[in-house]
């Protein structure tokens, strides 16, 4: 297909989609699993002659138009036996299926109906979609499955290094990510310093990371959608999942409330370092605590055919104390309503809370000591609709807005006042700031003749700095590395506007199918983003916080173009392959003068720099699904880069995340039902860290110095590590053949096997007054665990 | 926050690990370095005039020839440096030359650029004794060896900024971590010192960290050299750059290059100058460490 074809298919996908002219019935209804009442995301429902088909939605809902006749429906979902179901269409009709999973016997018999066709046959490019099991299946940190570790597998994610906070994706920053547990935005994706997620992989079902072609239903980040739903709990059975690992332990326990209709699911994690290593530190640390634990809960209830309701939350934190007290973490509650007003048109009402917080602290009024805490709060109503207008044309609808309450910090110091001698109270705390983010959308995704889809939208957002905040009004600097001056500070009344943006946000994907097993993709979205992480350290801290767009900080923007190729191969097209190219232009990208106080300092603003971004690049995706012998390997080649002004001489200059080389392989062997191995290895260019690049003696004193003001001019040694594991599964089935009540498997691994040492970052010291680099691992070793996971 | 960064430790204590490795850095541009700290000691005046090095190039700074260099003072008296070795060592040993309350101006003249620089001589207080004592050993100071404590009294009046000064036969302290500071013989301006004895750790710090501690028959010299508040502000920013290492450097931000108040007729970055002129007047005390009986230190050791 030449470039003429491809634009004229554009201008038709833009005039209005034509009405069919054949009489045609709706099939529509909810697709599960069998064993547990689940909803099923993304199942594929299909006539068996190829010529219509479709996909759930994320509550396992779908709608199909069918011209009246006989059909054979299958439905298909990765890891279980695919159902044929035949119909005869006269009238619209509700159709609700339960899948069972595949067993090796059935995988033998509906071998030909199968096929692994996801990949280049969506409309979706650059994005990542995985189950839980496919998780449960990558060698781990000590043995525990991990949703965010294994996104960073995959192309195009990557991670500054063991003890960092969040990830990055597409060159773009922690912040960048929109991280939704069921819908609801999660602040501080990781627990332990980035070493595990906070996301319990009990209590996930499904997993969706969209890098590019972003739809519009989502918005506020720049880089990245991270789509975690939450499973809904047994609504068969009482059954419940766990772990006993070195690090910490998991429980799950989910049942009906009413059978068939109303269940929930309970599940905890708590680890426990801190009592393991008791015997092993020294006895000023004896009383340390650190650990972390979250819950996550859910309960749903189908009231009729028509409506069902969801109530899901989240509670985790870290706590690290030592004589003083430091803790954080994220709280989300979410509550959904699905209803199907008709057979066409589905709606999901969702509202949310979610705050992150942190304390510190020590000491107390009467002894002295100082207390510091912060959070950023956020409440949301999400209507969202989809109108399945026929076959061709899905529409999607809906609007958001979301209220944002920001303290950034509260703290109070004790001490005794040197004038009067008496305990005196004096208050450091930053002010409060709000911000309202408002956005509608509406977006088409159209089959425009087989083979091609167009999916287009526009959302548009509107952003307003809020009082009770404070407007500041900096002058200029007086040298490039200077806070500017605060000429002065305004206060506004609760609910005024003081500053509001709008910006409208087009999102395009289309696919063209080349063959029978390849396609074409390309996309192109901006995005805009109006709460900013402040971090001006190697990693990110628990304190680190969000600042809102204000006056003086703008709203972020990002515009993406990518084009992939995707293919498949192989027999029933097990073998998965693309490539994708990007290119993405960010403005109003934020950076730090060397001395810049973001933490309890009113005048932050005063210390920042504004300038754009740019990032590019190119990823190699092979991914085998079927067989004995599973995996991936992927290879990113990467470029992300910002300007600013007043640093590095006003050019390009790394991102502390620029990576240029990501690669990762990924393998899986089932050597029979009872053992299993697998192996990742990953191999990155060092992250980028700042050295000063002049040095100079002063009275005999070493002085260093950087004179551009240059940033991220020196990388840490490339990284390696090998991680393997190895799972003995119990029998799931007693000699009988009936089924058994509890079965568990023994997971062996061992992350960085070869125990190499990657670092982390890098720091200098004086060696008879030389400066000297050091760099600091915080994983030097190699980790082995034993993990006891069992289901009942 | 130092605490926290031990506590958080400790988790990865049992993983983590530490090595010197080599960095490659692109070069920056190279610059005068102007080190001119006189005071009103009779002994010959040097200011110091090299190019900045390369970070990691283990090469000496090179030697700065300049066409003249002198300072003048507010009565128009001028003092003229000569760098006779071309060293980069200029020189002035003809009479005392900083004397309290005037103010000087620093002029050098060298590759077609003109630099400039002001200060001003405050007063200092005498050091009225020093004391010392045997500590055993104990954390930080894993030898064990003696404490000297300087006793001086702040001037009244204003905020006095002093940077006091350890030798050890005859050595000067160089760490960046030796840096004391004081201001009224206190922390901050804020302490309400003004006028009160030095108080400690800061009439004694240096000791805290010197890694080879003062035995028996050591010289140790005190001196307390007066600082304007900019000097005081120069040294504090290079006390700044350093940067705890372990899993402090998790959570370090980028060096923060050091102010100048070299004031430079070139617009190039190669003509820019760093460092500092400092006029000052000292006061400097000397022992001999011997056993003795009686007077120790004003304080209890730990």
């Amino acid at each position: 297909m030449n470039f003429k074809n491809i634009k004229s298919w554009i201008s038709i996908a833009l005039m209005l989609p034509v009405l069919a002219v054949a009489q045609k019935f709706n099939v529509s209804g909810t697709v599960k699993d069998g064993a547990n009442g689940e909803t099923m995301i993304s199942a594929m429902i299909y006539t068996e002659d190829g010529n219509y088909g479709t996909a759930t939605n994320a509550y396992g809902y779908y709608s199909i138009e069918l011209p009246k006749g006989t059909y054979t429906l299958l439905f298909n979902y990765s890891g279980f036996a695919t159902l044929s179901k035949t119909i005869i269409v006269e009238g619209n009709m509700k159709l609700n299926v339960e899948l069972a999973a595949e067993t090796e016997e059935i995988d033998v018999v509906v071998v030909t109906g199968k096929r692994n066709t996801d990949n280049f046959k969506k409309v979706e490019m650059s994005t990542i979609e995985l189950d839980v099991k496919r998780i449960e299946k990558i060698p781990a940190l000590l043995g525990e499955a991990d949703v965010v570790k294994a996104v960073q597998l995959m192309p195009g994610v990557s991670s500054v290094g063991e003890g960092a906070t969040g990830f990055n994706v597409r060159g773009g920053g922690i912040d960048q990510n929109l991280i939704l547990l069921d819908e609801a935005p999660v602040f501080n994706s990781s627990h332990l310093f980035g070493f595990f997620s906070v996301f319990n992989a009990d209590a996930v079902k499904n997993v969706k990371l969209i890098k590019g072609g972003i739809p519009s239903q989502y918005g506020g980040r720049l880089s990245s959608v991270l789509d975690i739903r939450m499973r809904e709990g047994n609504k068969k059975k009482v059954s419940g999942q766990g772990g006993v690992g070195l690090l910490f332990s998991r429980f799950a326990i989910e049942a009906p409330l009413v059978k068939d209709k109303a269940s929930f699911i309970i599940a905890g994690r708590r680890s426990y370092a801190d009592i393991l290593a008791k015997p092993f530190l020294a006895d000023n640390f004896s009383d340390a605590k650190f650990y972390f634990y979250d819950l996550t809960a859910k309960v749903n209830y189908d009231i009729n055919e028509k409506n069902n309701v969801y109530l899901s939350g989240y509670f985790g934190r870290d706590v690290f104390a030592q004589g003083f007290g430091f803790n954080w973490g994220n709280q989300t509650a979410t509550a959904r309503w699905n209803h199907i007003f008709n057979n066409k048109l589905f709606m999901n009402m969702t509202t949310y809370y979610s705050n992150y917080d942190f304390k510190i602290g020590v000491g107390n009024q009467e002894e002295g000591g100082f207390q510091w805490k912060g959070n950023i709060k956020n409440y949301s109503v999400k209507p969202s609709f989809t109108y399945y207008l026929n076959n061709n044309n899905t529409i999607q609808f809906g609007g958001q807005s979301i209220l944002y309450e920001f303290a950034p910090g509260e703290s109070e110091f004790y001490a005794q006042s040197f004038q009067t001698g008496n305990d005196t109270t004096f208050d450091f705390s930053q002010d409060d700031r709000f911000g309202l983010e408002n956005a509608i959308y509406i977006g088409n995704e159209q089959k425009i003749k087989k083979g091609i889809i167009l999916k287009y939208g526009l959302r548009y957002s509107m952003y307003s700095y809020l009082g009770p905040s404070k407007e500041y009004i900096y002058g200029e600097r007086s040298s490039i590395t200077e806070s500017r001056d605060t000429l002065k500070v305004k206060s506004y009344n609760n609910g005024e506007f003081i500053k509001t943006y709008f910006n409208p946000e087009p999102r395009f994907s289309a696919k063209f199918d080349i063959d029978s097993v390849s396609s074409i993709k390309t996309s192109y979205n901006r995005m805009s983003q109006y709460i900013h992480l402040m971090s001006n350290t190697a990693a990110s801290t628990p304190l680190d916080f969000y600042s809102p767009t204000t006056n003086n900080v703008k709203p972020q923007l990002a515009d993406q173009i990518a084009l992939g190729y995707f293919r498949n191969f192989g027999k029933n097209l097990g073998w998965e392959t693309s490539v994708e190219g990007y290119y993405k232009f960010l403005q109003n990208q934020i950076g730090y003068i060397p001395t810049a106080a973001l933490q309890l300092n009113d005048y932050y603003e005063g210390d920042l720099y504004y300038g754009s971004g740019r990032a590019y690049g190119a990823e190699f995706f092979v991914r085998k699904n079927q067989g004995k012998l599973t995996g991936w390997l992927s290879l990113t080649l990467a470029k992300t880069e910002v300007k600013m002004d007043e640093v590095n001489n006003g050019d390009y200059y790394n991102n502390r995340f620029d990576k240029p080389v990501v690669s990762n392989l990924v393998l899986n062997y089932e050597f029979n039902k009872k053992y299993e191995m697998s192996a990742n290895f990953v191999y990155n260019t060092g992250a980028p860290f700042t050295s000063s690049s002049i040095n100079y003696g002063i009275q005999g004193v070493s002085v260093s110095h950087n004179p551009a003001n240059v940033r991220n001019n020196a990388r840490v040694p490339d990284y390696h590590r090998l991680d393997l594991s190895f799972t003995i599964h119990g029998n799931e089935e007693k000699k009988n053949g009936n089924k058994k009540l509890w079965h568990g498997d023994w997971v062996f691994s061992a992350y960085n096997t070869y125990a190499r040492r990657n670092a982390f970052t890098v720091y200098f010291e004086n060696e008879n007054g030389e400066p000297q680099a050091i760099k600091y691992s915080i994983v030097g070793t190699v980790i082995p665990s034993i993990t006891y996971n069992f289901k009942f | 926050m130092k605490k926290i960064f031990s506590a958080i430790a400790i988790v990865f204590s049992l993983t983590s690990c530490e090595d010197v490795i080599e960095v490659e850095v692109s070069d920056g541009a190279i610059q005068l370095v102007v080190d001119a700290f006189v005071n009103n000691l009779a002994e010959p005046q040097v200011i110091n005039l090299k190019s900045t090095k390369q970070f990691f190039d283990e090469v000496v700074q090179e030697a700065f020839i300049a066409d003249s260099v002198y300072i003048k003072d507010d009565l128009n008296n001028m003092y003229f440096f000569e760098d006779e070795l071309n060293d980069g060592n200029y020189t002035w040993d003809d009479s005392v030359l900083v004397h309290e309350g005037r103010t000087y101006a620093l002029m050098i003249k060298g590759n077609g650029v003109e630099y400039s620089s002001i200060n001003f001589a405050n007063p200092v207080p005498d050091i009225d004794s020093l004391n010392w004592e045997y500590s055993p050993k104990t954390i930080g100071a894993e030898n064990g060896g003696y404490l000297v404590e300087l006793v001086a009294r702040d001037l009244i009046g204003q905020a006095d900024y002093y940077w006091i000064r350890f030798k050890k036969n005859g050595v000067y302290d160089t760490r960046r971590a030796g840096l004391n500071l004081p201001v009224d013989g206190s922390f901050s301006e804020e302490s309400m010192a003004d006028g009160q004895l030095f108080i400690p750790p800061i009439s004694t710090f240096p000791m805290f960290n010197v890694e080879d501690s003062l035995g028996l028959k050591d010289t140790a010299t005190y001196e307390i050299w007066s600082l304007t508040e900019g000097t005081n502000g120069f040294w504090s920013e290079v006390l700044n750059q350093s940067i705890s290492g372990g899993i402090g450097a998790l959570f370090a931000t980028p060096t923060a290059n050091v102010k100048t108040n070299i004031i430079s007729t070139g617009t190039e970055l190669k003509d820019q100058a760093v460092g500092w002129f400092s006029t000052s007047l000292v006061s400097s005390k000397t022992i001999i460490i011997k056993e003795k009986e009686g007077e120790k230190l004003s304080f209890p050791l730990f």
